[in-house]
């Protein structure tokens, strides 16, 4: 049957509306909640087997399940984007359905539109699931199965009348309305914080080393001080070869606790602790930390991928083929999967740099959990041609202001780094120890000049000048943040 | 019409395609097929599940035949996949009338046109039953953190598993050390780790909280041994700490850096520290009483010092005396002097009928969950000699295991599969000879069930008759922490 004229009308405001929501959902999940899709597809791994499936549904329903089953296609973010904003715009779209259907009114107000737009605030936090979507759209659909069989009974839609070309230009400009009301609300309900760190988090697992350092660096500027955002900081610095250049960029009072976490049994901490181990050669060491993510969170596939390439590291195949095996149950991880397990059928150890190998020690030699330092300088002995070891050896001594350790460890190319000169200045301040020349270095001159107003600075009381002119300095570091930690 | 008459003449030639029998002629090999898991050679209790396993040879069309030796086949399989799981029912008949003789696995591969016989793989089926339940923790093998962990029972008869605790019941909290008096759930103990921490314990079909902590000293309760009169429980007061290793193929060490032997009375509800056996000397752990309640076996290391090295701890196998009447210990006794010959010794369980011990060996240290070289020894008591069972170790970790009530058989936890998670494997033992019979995987409903699990199996322990008041065990856990 042709539809009438004011169908058609009536037809083309919902088609605009569906399509304005559809296009709306999917910009606001790409940029203003990018992060949350983020780490939903970061936090569950949808798997095809029976055994998730009755975890899942024994922790959280069904809902949790059905939530998970949409959440794997966050992998890609634009089709977990359209997917959830189809799913929107489906809820417009049959609540419309429904409201007409049982009042026999157009929703000229576009009421439909603010449900839509409800539904998507249930979905921009990091630990809220889609599964409520998918139930709400499974329950009007139900509901508008039941209206189509029980038209007979229900009021005839009064759609005798056609729809003003103002009607329908005042039920657009309401959808407009909604739509910049509904923006500006999920830009207000960000946390910026979180939102930063997961950008960085993401940069970093991207190997963006480039945008990592500025997404930190723009986070860190605003006078914030976080130690997540330092430690990815480092990581990134470490993989371009400025650690120690831009160590003391944003002064802290960490420690070396940006270099490494010390194990606290923090499970938030666990799910990053294994990178700088990993960089650092010291396998078996972000081994313990993923397993521990793993625990902690579950069998998501960051930990997965990690825990197979370790063990593949470590030379335990099998261990390595179990991992692997699990995320093949998964939809989009499934190929990285096949080419681990090709990887360990061809008896591949995978790329990673292994400091150590997997052969029995004469003497057994612990990891040290609280401080970093021992075991860097265990793997750096191991593998001296690591330089991201070096670097957060070198980094370490500085932050724990152990330059007798430092000194004889320095190359011309180090002296090249002003960080690393005020380091030896220092050091040639100290009576005690080994004259620097012993060593072949000498006290850069340039380095002393800059030395006179800091003293004088710090004779004079002049602490905020200090922090101006000095603030991103070894010196200031030592005399003004370490004594405080 | 025409769509009718197409299914009508289809169906039945996709039906024949589906019925694709065994060749009628087979070329015989002396090939034994590859089972994962493994059976050839095991020696099967009468009532226990039929074993899924998958072929690991590659062909496009497998056929299995199961049967009594020298009968005609009872479960026929035939499928072009690789996995078989045999029916429960047909699998029961069998055994039933197998028992005390063997049963063939028949594998017959098509592949390139060509049909290959396989060599049957035997095993034999004994009259003895096993006890019927298996109580174990599953969690993942890990380090420190947990999240999701609990006690579960599985019916070794079928598959399934119910949970005795588990921990999303009680707000994540740890639970451990599983332990039963003579392989009956009507005395029995956990304990519980966390806000709400303490040690359950069920006798008299009452369920109570304790603390079991002994005031003398230092640590609080750790591995249960029940007296066999269930009146008490020898406890070792464990400081327990991790350690991670930074190269090499272990990645944990679980050492402890002291140890003492308590016991606690359960009608008194009150500890005491093991007078000889609590000294500052020595560290005693793992306690295991023989089954006449007259001697209490342990593994006895000296004193860690701090700094030293934690690979040179090592456990000999202990002995003191009891008597119950007086709840005096003998002075103790070197019954395996490991610790000489550079070894270490942990988790020593006596056979229900007294005669043997069997224990775990590492090269040091007692946590031998960790170490790939532990292996499962045998002593026997009334001899004093000791020997590897070579029958049941692997080249990986061979660890926990306990006793059948009637002694025929072990169950214990082993790494063989990947070296990370521990399955629990199932070995007749004769008393009669010392010897036990290749071990197996407990039978799971998929094949690829432990390929795909990724919780480990930790302290298998049989019991007879199930454990059914969950629900007052689960009160009990969330029961305020006792004073």
């Amino acid at each position: 049957m042709k539809p009438t004229k004011i169908q058609i009308k009536y037809g083309y405001v919902r088609a605009l509306t569906a399509l304005a929501l559809f296009v709306s959902a999917m910009v606001w999940l790409l940029t203003v909640h990018g992060h949350v899709i983020f780490y939903q597809e970061q936090h569950n791994l949808f798997l095809f087997t029976s055994d998730y499936y009755a975890a899942t549904v024994a922790d959280g329903g069904l809902v949790k399940w059905l939530g998970n089953f949409i959440i794997q296609f966050y992998y890609h973010p634009w089709l977990g984007a359209s997917v959830v904003s189809l799913m929107l715009t489906g809820v417009y779209l049959l609540t419309g359905s429904l409201i007409l259907r049982l009042t026999g009114l157009r929703d000229l107000i576009q009421v439909s539109a603010v449900a839509a737009i409800a539904m998507y605030f249930t979905l921009c936090h990091n630990e809220q699931n889609p599964g409520a979507l998918v139930c709400v759209l499974a329950a009007l659909f139900l509901l508008w199965i039941i209206a189509v069989m029980l038209r007979r009974w229900l009021p005839q839609p009064r759609c005798k009348k056609p729809l003003s070309s103002v009607k329908a230009a005042v039920s657009l400009l309401l959808v407009v309305a909604y739509i910049i009301s509904g923006y500006f609300l999920a830009v207000s309900t960000v946390n910026r914080s979180e939102r930063a760190m997961l950008r960085a988090e993401k940069a970093i697992k991207e190997h963006r080393w480039d945008d990592a350092v500025a997404i930190t660096g723009q986070y860190l500027a605003t006078g914030r001080s976080n130690k997540l955002m330092l430690y990815f900081r480092s990581v990134a610095l470490a993989e371009k070869g400025e650690l120690l250049e831009h160590l003391f960029d944003f002064q802290h009072k960490f420690g070396q606790e940006i270099l490494s976490f010390p194990w606290k049994s923090d499970s938030r901490e666990a799910e990053y602790g294994h990178l700088v181990h990993e960089i650092t050669g010291n396998i078996n060491a972000a081994h313990h930390w993923a397993f521990e993510a793993m625990t902690a969170w579950g069998e998501t596939a960051p930990h997965l991928l990690n825990l197979t390439r370790y063990n593949m590291a470590l030379g335990r195949p099998e261990v390595a083929r179990k991992f692997a095996r699990r995320l093949s149950h998964s939809l989009f991880y499934a190929a990285e999967a096949k080419r681990l397990l090709a990887g360990i059928d061809n008896g591949s150890r995978g790329p990673l740099r292994y400091a150590f190998t997997e052969k029995e020690p004469q003497n057994v030699k612990w990891v040290n959990v609280f401080d970093f330092r021992p075991n860097l300088m265990d793997s750096y002995t191991a593998d001296p041609g690591n330089n991201i070891t070096r670097q957060y050896l070198l980094a370490s001594m500085m932050l724990s202001n152990n330059l007798r350790q430092l000194i004889p460890m320095l190359t011309p190319e180090d002296l090249k780094i002003e960080r690393v000169r005020e380091a030896v200045l220092i050091y040639s301040l100290d009576p005690q120890a080994t004259p620097v020349s012993s060593f072949g270095i000498t006290v850069n001159d340039e380095t002393g000049k800059k030395f006179a107003p800091y003293m004088e600075n710090m004779r004079r009381g002049r602490v905020e000048q200090q922090k101006e002119q000095f603030g991103n300095t070894f010196w200031y570091y030592i005399h003004y943040i370490l004594k405080t930690l | 019409m025409k769509h009718t008459l197409t299914i009508i003449l289809v169906l039945p030639l996709l039906l024949l395609a589906a019925c694709h029998g065994k060749p009628d002629s087979a070329v015989p090999t002396q090939q034994l097929p590859q089972l994962r898991p493994e059976l050839a050679g095991a020696v099967l209790p009468v009532n226990i599940a039929a074993p899924s396993f998958m072929i690991a040879d590659t062909a496009e069309y497998y056929h299995t035949e199961i049967g009594r030796a020298g009968h005609e086949p009872c479960i026929t399989i035939s499928s072009s996949s690789a996995a078989v799981m045999p029916p429960l029912d047909k699998w029961h008949d069998l055994l039933s009338d197998a028992a005390g003789d063997s049963i063939y696995i028949r594998i017959t591969l098509e592949r390139g046109g060509e049909a290959l016989q396989l060599r049957d793989a035997v095993c034999h089926v004994s009259p003895d039953t096993i006890d019927r339940y298996l109580v174990y923790r599953l969690l993942y093998p890990g380090y420190e953190l947990w999240h999701d962990m609990g006690i579960y029972q599985r019916d070794l008869t079928n598959y399934e598993q119910v949970a005795v605790l588990d921990n999303s019941e009680f707000d994540r909290q740890c639970v451990n050390c599983h332990s039963f008096v003579g392989g009956s759930p009507e005395t029995m103990m956990v304990h519980v780790r966390g806000a709400k921490g303490g040690t359950i314990i069920r006798r008299d079909g009452k369920v109570v909280k304790v603390s079991p902590n002994c005031p003398a000293l230092e640590n609080g309760a750790a591995y249960p041994a029940w007296h066999p009169s269930g009146r008490f429980i020898a406890f070792a007061n464990n400081d327990i700490k991790q350690f991670f290793h930074t190269s090499g193929t272990k990645t944990i060490e679980v050492s402890d850096l002291a140890a003492d032997l308590s016991i606690y009375d359960v009608d008194a509800d009150t500890a005491s520290a093991i007078q000889g056996l609590s000294s500052k000397e020595w560290m005693e752990t793992f306690p295991a009483w023989a089954p006449d309640g007259r001697a209490l076996y342990f593994c006895r290391a000296r004193q860690y010092q701090e700094g030293g090295a934690l690979d040179s701890i090592r456990y000999d196998l202990c002995r003191a005396s009891f008597d119950p009447a007086s709840r005096v210990f003998g002075e103790p006794e070197i019954v395996v002097a490991a610790a000489d010959s550079m070894r270490s010794v942990s988790f020593p369980r006596v056979s229900p009928d007294g005669r043997y011990l069997l224990y775990t060996l590492s090269s040091y240290g007692n946590f031998s969950i960790w170490h790939p070289e532990s292996n499962l020894w045998l002593l026997d008591l009334t001899d004093g000699i000791t020997r590897p069972m070579d029958e049941l170790n692997s080249d990986d970790v061979d660890s926990y295991h306990s006793w059948s009530a009637n002694g025929r058989w072990i169950v214990f936890s082993s790494k063989r599969m990947d070296g990370l998670w521990a399955r629990p494997f199932i070995a007749a033992f004769d008393p009669s000879t010392g010897q036990a019979s290749a071990p197996f995987a407990v039978p799971q409903q998929t094949p690829l069930f432990y390929d795909d699990f990724m919780r480990t199996f930790n302290i298998p322990e049989l019991i007879r008759t199930p454990i059914t008041d969950m629900r007052q065990l689960v009160d009990a856990a969330n029961a305020p922490k006792p004073q």
